[in-house]
């Protein structure tokens, strides 16, 4: 029987040192769910995706994804997801191609369809004209384009995408906006969303969670998580469950420095 | 197809991006000018060469064979043992992309991959230096031929490989340790002191167990069971199939242990990787600590100029807060001192009476000479280990801070300055250390401890900045691979291209009755002039360069 939960994690922890980057984390993720995991930086995030995607190794708690533990069977967590990482990860002195046809390679997808996905996904970002340049020279958002493709190149069934949209200007976010909502309506996969703009989460998350210092403050739909501090949009409800006093933001004198 | 083929395949690729459009075409071409050279047309120059400058040597060459050969491989062995043991915390200092760590590849296909893509480049190493070695193993033996040669070539480079691989494991292995044991990496300074001090004494003693062990017949016999033995009793019977009569480890013995016990190894590293690897990003603990440190840079502040103070200081503490270059520095001073230790030890040993006894066919040198000439080999020698430890520390970490630099009103020339600045300061530390630890071990004069200090503080100082010239010309941003080992390679021949020609041109301006001390003074200082000289035109044209990079 196929596990009905896309992510299901019990008290994941994980520790640098005495610092508690992540604080035992609980997520229940159903199939075809987006998930947003809203937070200012340095929340935990990208820690926190990183240890769904066995990437580190929790100091304790456990997690499944897609029923698979991410301790104990790291190479089936790996093969089924796709995830896009904050910082472009990628090869300087390779082609866009060659780059996606290793990444290709490296989920063993077979090479005909690894071509035809690369052509298909030049074509989307706009790419085609710049395939065979190395990637040193590709801009900040090109590389981000570059990298979302990678992420999907094995078709994975879950996506954990970092900051997805961070180095895009208007229109390429666009793009991957109906990406995601397309990938989630037509394809039926599960989103995980890390991000820090609201307006992402509000556009495409069913449920978003808002973590802050590693813990998880409070989860539900967008609506849910307004109504819960009667604010009337997501900015307001989010400065003040991370901000409780009224205030607490505006007291700062911004000029201080000079 | 394995994930570390794809690895390898990748890093090929990466490595040749230059030539992205004719990868194959460039693969081909350089492959074939070696064999090339490696066949026919090394072979051919070697054995012109060879007789003439052996027939100095008559009748010696084959008394010294098998010694020489068993000896050489040995070095070769250890050496290639120990080499990933100086480029340690390398790896973690750079880490591996998220692409990689997301994808479902394991710590086994990692680790090979790593290994595997240096290999072509061995393979090059082996066909551009053997002909030279089996020339001259041709000289004992005339009746080799093309298979003979290459069958020797095979052999270094199995050896080559096999001694890289246990030392990348062991490398490996360490680090995974500092990472994983909250004991050994909590006290990571002693340890890697301790580890510095192991690693070092077990080379040196290898070699004395060496010595000892050729003149007891059944020592001897035992020790044929180290590895490096298979290797050099191939070659041995090559060469004459009686060399090795006597040995246990007789040639069908040599040539199963030789090709199985590596595949073995392969194997079992490739499945067991996660034993000895690890891949996960690493949380750097600061290697130093604070209080300490405190001090220490308050000194060195007070010894910097004004004008350069606050960008020394930063890379001085960038620099000294990586444990890749503390390793490195333990290591270089290590090395040298017990260099010297050892030399001291064996003044009088098999090794010792067989130089001397080649020497002294040659050229008899005076004992009161001998202070002078080994300190100025020391110095030429430890000049050359700190120099390639020391020049080969990323300058700029990244790309980055190389336009920080520039974009700055203090332009990007002072972050080079300010690195050679950083290197006299610890030069001057070291150098201090160095000479008053030889001083007392050899009891030296006054005017030996100066010529040693000073000669040892500018061969370091040459060395570096003609590998800061190189850096500049293309910058290390961190990264790791083949770039360094390009770097110091260029630099060790470039060392030795400079020794000869200063031969050349000191040698025959010699008077027939020169005084010892003085010809070797000459030599001296004409090399330091050469290198010097080569040293500043790279160091005004790496400047020139990284003023036009963008
Ligand atoms: N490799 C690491 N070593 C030490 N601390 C880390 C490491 N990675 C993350 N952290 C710490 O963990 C906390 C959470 O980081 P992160 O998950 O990257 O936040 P976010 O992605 O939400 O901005 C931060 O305080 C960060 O400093
Ligand atoms: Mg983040």
């Amino acid at each position: 029987m196929l596990e009905k939960l896309a992510i299901k994690a019990q008290n994941l922890s994980k520790y640098y040192g005495k610092l508690c980057a992540v604080d035992s984390l609980n997520l229940k993720i159903p199939r075809g769910q987006t998930y947003g995991l809203l937070g200012p930086n340095g929340a935990g995030k990208t820690t926190t995706v990183r240890l769904l995607n066995s990437i580190i190794t929790p100091s304790s708690g456990d997690a499944e994804v897609l029923g698979y533990n991410i301790k104990s069977q790291k190479h089936q967590v790996k093969s089924n997801c796709g995830f896009l990482s904050e910082s472009p990860s990628l090869y300087e002195k390779l082609t866009a191609r060659e780059f996606l046809e290793f990444v290709g390679d490296l989920y063993s997808v077979p090479k005909s369809l690894i071509h035809k996905r690369i052509d298909e996904f030049l074509k989307m970002f706009d790419l085609e004209k710049r395939e065979n340049d190395l990637l040193e020279g590709y801009s900040r958002g090109m590389k981000q384009k570059v990298c979302l493709s990678a992420t999907l190149i094995h078709d994975p069934k879950i996506l954990f995408l970092d900051e997805p949209t961070a180095n895009l200007d208007p229109i390429s976010a666009r793009i991957v906006k109906n990406l995601i909502l397309d990938l989630v309506k037509r394809a039926n996969k599960t989103v995980f969303i890390c991000t820090h703009l609201l307006d992402i989460a509000k556009e495409l998350c069913d449920v978003i969670g808002i973590i802050n210092k590693g813990v998880l403050l409070i989860e539900g739909s967008p609506k849910e998580v307004m109504a819960s501090v009667n604010a009337n949009n997501l900015e307001d409800a989010y400065s003040k469950i991370l901000n409780p006093s009224p205030n607490g933001a505006s007291n700062k004198d911004y000029l201080s420095w000079r | 197809m394995s994930l570390w083929i794809i690895l390898v395949k990748n890093e090929l690729r990466i490595r040749t991006a230059k030539f992205k459009s004719h990868r194959k075409l460039f693969f081909i071409t350089i492959f074939a000018i070696f064999l090339f050279w490696a066949i026919y047309l090394g072979p051919v120059f070697f054995n012109a060469v060879f007789p003439d400058i052996l027939s100095a040597f008559s009748g010696v060459l084959e008394l010294v064979l098998h010694f020489v050969i068993e000896y050489f491989l040995m070095t070769v062995f250890i050496m290639f043992i120990l080499y990933p043991l100086f480029t340690l915390f390398r790896k973690s200092e750079i880490g591996i992309k998220d692409v990689i760590l997301s994808s479902p590849v394991k710590p086994g296909d990692i680790f090979l991959s790593e290994f595997f893509s240096q290999l072509p480049f061995i393979f090059l190493i082996v066909l551009a230096v053997g002909p030279a070695a089996a020339s001259l193993l041709s000289q004992v033996n005339p009746q080799l031929t093309i298979v003979h040669y290459f069958t020797i070539y095979l052999v270094i480079f199995l050896l080559m490989t096999f001694s890289l691989i246990i030392g990348t494991i062991l490398a490996n292995w360490i680090e995974f340790k500092f990472s994983s044991n909250k004991r050994i990496s909590s006290s990571s300074n002693s340890f890697l002191l301790l580890l510095s001090f192991i690693v070092i004494i077990s080379f040196y003693l290898f070699h004395y167990a060496f010595n000892l062990a050729y003149n007891d017949p059944v020592f001897k016999n035992w020790l044929s069971i180290f590895p490096s033995f298979w290797y050099s009793n191939i070659i041995l019977y090559i060469i004459n199939p009686t060399l090795i009569q006597s040995y246990i480890v007789n040639i069908w013995l040599s040539v199963i242990l030789a090709i199985g016990i590596p595949l073995m190894v392969f194997f079992f590293s490739y499945r067991k990787a996660e034993v000895f690897y690890s891949y996960e990003p690493q949380h750097e603990k600061n290697l130093i600590i604070k209080e300490r440190e405190g001090i220490f840079f308050k000194f060195i502040e007070k010894m910097t100029l004004k004008k350069y103070r606050i960008v020394v200081m930063v890379q001085f503490k960038n620099f000294l807060r990586k444990k890749e270059n503390v390793t490195k520095l333990i290591y270089s001073i290590a090395f040298t001192g017990i260099l010297g230790l050892f030399i001291f030890l064996s003044l009088d040993n098999p090794l010792t009476s067989i130089k001397d006894y080649l020497v002294g066919e040659l050229v008899s040198i005076p004992v009161e000479y001998f202070d002078i000439l080994v300190m100025s080999i020391f110095s030429w020698m430890g000049g050359l280990i700190f120099g390639m430890m020391m020049g080969i520390s990323s300058i700029f970490d990244s790309k980055d801070i190389l336009y920080l630099y520039k974009k700055s009103t203090k332009g990007v020339n002072t972050s080079i300055y300010s690195f050679l600045y950083l290197m006299t300061h610890l030069l001057l530390l070291y150098g201090i250390a160095l000479t008053i630890f030889f001083a007392i071990l050899f009891s030296l004069n006054f005017v030996v401890v100066g010529i040693f200090f000073s000669t040892y503080i500018i061969y370091c100082f040459i060395i570096v900045v003609q590998l800061v010239g190189l850096q500049c010309i293309r910058p290390l941003y961190g990264e790791r691979g083949k770039q360094i080992y390009f770097k110091i390679y260029f630099i060790g021949v470039l060392q030795v291209v400079s020794l000869l020609i200063s031969l050349f041109i000191t040698i025959p301006l010699f008077p027939i009755a020169i005084d010892y001390s003085l010809g070797f003074m000459y030599i001296l200082f004409t090399n330091m002039g050469i290198s010097a000289t080569i040293a500043s035109v790279m160091l005004l044209f790496g400047l020139f360069k990284l003023n036009r990079t963008d």
